[in-house]
């Protein structure tokens, strides 16, 4: 089994977390950004998208990251990362495309404007409402993780994994003035304590 | 009986209305959400603490966002033919659902509004433009795609078409150029073929 893609990129990350909690073995090849690659044709013939990452396993391709950690998930992970339950399946499914509709395009600009960009070249304005639309949000998962363990109950599933990534980077950026999230703090701690999360999740903003 | 909030002309509510339509699942609807208002109320917060439309509820199980609850709803009223139980057809399925919310409805988002929501007069043509190439061009993706697939995860319907056959109504009805993207056509008309696309999809854009 392959993944395409360069380790920092959070996408790719999911990818990467979800195998370590399978114990999958897998090859890694970077490709994106610094990279590129990702315009080439024999990259096209696997993702017309032209993003990564991507999973190859024998004959089959599959791309876009929440749909690969859902495949390794129901694959490899029935009744731990994969919950059994269609209710609580849906909800792991529901955090996971919130973070593709909402939490991560809200989280964009900062990431960018503080990560990114020179500090001569940083659009303040927009950075401030990313990161208020970001605490906006996460709060919203605080509240939530006020009567749950991890995000789907007292066990991990594969609805942590994309909402787990934007945590570790909500809360890696100095001198940022953030309102106190207790629960998504303690739901932090959590994560931190898994292999997975300290070796794929935790390698800086890059 | 199944409930759904959210106002019929949102291409959101309308992936559940379709599916509904497609599993002949009784529901009612409450309108909430654009013209209707009502999303910060704390009755429909303590629902969806994201606010948007829409909510399904499911006896006393409350699921939100869209793709999600389409899932929930063909996994559970249609295994193996809304939701493919072959786990490589179902992955293809979710990915182009991922996609629809990752890439394309970012580039459908702007024409959409500078065309159906905006007066003539206040329209910015060179915006709506530059937004409609980036729409055509992943459409032409899904067009490559679709040469090979009669629907978007094989040879028949899946959940998989729901999302992205919606995009496809807005792109075919919206005055505009159009690029002759001749497989994206053929899929299309096969959806407007189906009695609950004519019913819930084809309708005025607002």
């Amino acid at each position: 089994m392959e993944v395409i893609g360069r380790a920092n990129s959070s996408n790719v990350q999911k990818v990467l977390w979800c195998c370590a909690e399978l114990g999958l073995d897998y090859k890694r090849k970077d490709a994106g950004r610094e990279f590129g690659i990702v315009d080439t044709p024999e990259f096209l013939e696997l993702n017309p998208n032209r993003k990564v990452p991507v999973l190859v396993d024998g004959t089959d391709v599959l791309w876009e990251s929440n749909s690969i950690v859902r495949l390794l998930s129901a694959q490899y992970g029935q009744g731990s990362l994969y919950p059994a339950d269609l209710q609580i399946r849906a909800s792991a499914d529901r955090w996971m495309d919130w973070q593709l509709a909402t939490l991560g395009p809200g989280f964009t600009d900062m990431f960018h404007g503080l990560v990114r960009d020179k500090p001569e070249d940083r659009n303040w304005v927009k950075i401030n409402k990313s990161i208020k639309i970001t605490e906006g949000n996460l709060t919203i998962l605080d509240q939530h993780l006020a009567k749950k363990k991890f995000v789907c109950g007292n066990t991990l599933t594969m609805g942590d994994i994309p909402v787990g990534i934007y945590v570790y980077r909500w809360y890696s950026f100095e001198n940022l003035d953030r309102k106190p999230l207790p629960n998504l703090k303690k739901w932090y701690g959590l994560l931190k304590e898994r292999h997975g999360f300290r070796d794929y999740i935790m390698v800086g903003l890059g | 009986m199944l409930k759904i909030i959210g106002r019929k002309t949102s291409s959101n509510v309308q992936k559940v209305l379709w599916v509904c339509g497609e599993l002949n699942l009784p529901f009612e609807r409450e309108d909430l959400g654009g013209p209707f208002g009502g999303n910060d109320t704390a009755r429909y917060r303590a629902l969806n603490p994201n606010g948007k439309v829409p909510t399904i509820v499911d006896q006393d199980f409350v699921l939100w966002e869209s793709n999600s609850c389409t899932r929930y709803l063909s996994a559970k009223h249609g295994a193996d033919t809304l939701y493919p139980d072959n786990l490589k057809t179902r992955s293809s399925a979710e990915r182009w659902m991922d996609w629809q919310i990752s890439t394309v409805s970012p580039t459908l988002v702007p024409v959409f509004w500078g065309l159906i929501r905006t007066p003539p007069k206040e329209r910015n043509a060179e915006e709506i433009e530059k937004a409609r190439k980036k729409l055509s061009a992943n459409l032409s993706i899904l067009d490559t795609h679709l040469k090979n697939s009669k629907y978007i995860a094989g040879e028949s319907f899946t959940m998989g078409d729901i999302p992205i056959g919606i995009t496809a109504y807005r792109w075919f009805n919206m005055e505009m150029e159009r690029e002759p993207y001749q497989d994206l056509k053929r899929w299309y008309d096969l959806l407007c073929g189906r009695p609950p696309f004519q019913e819930h999809i084809m309708q005025p854009l607002e």
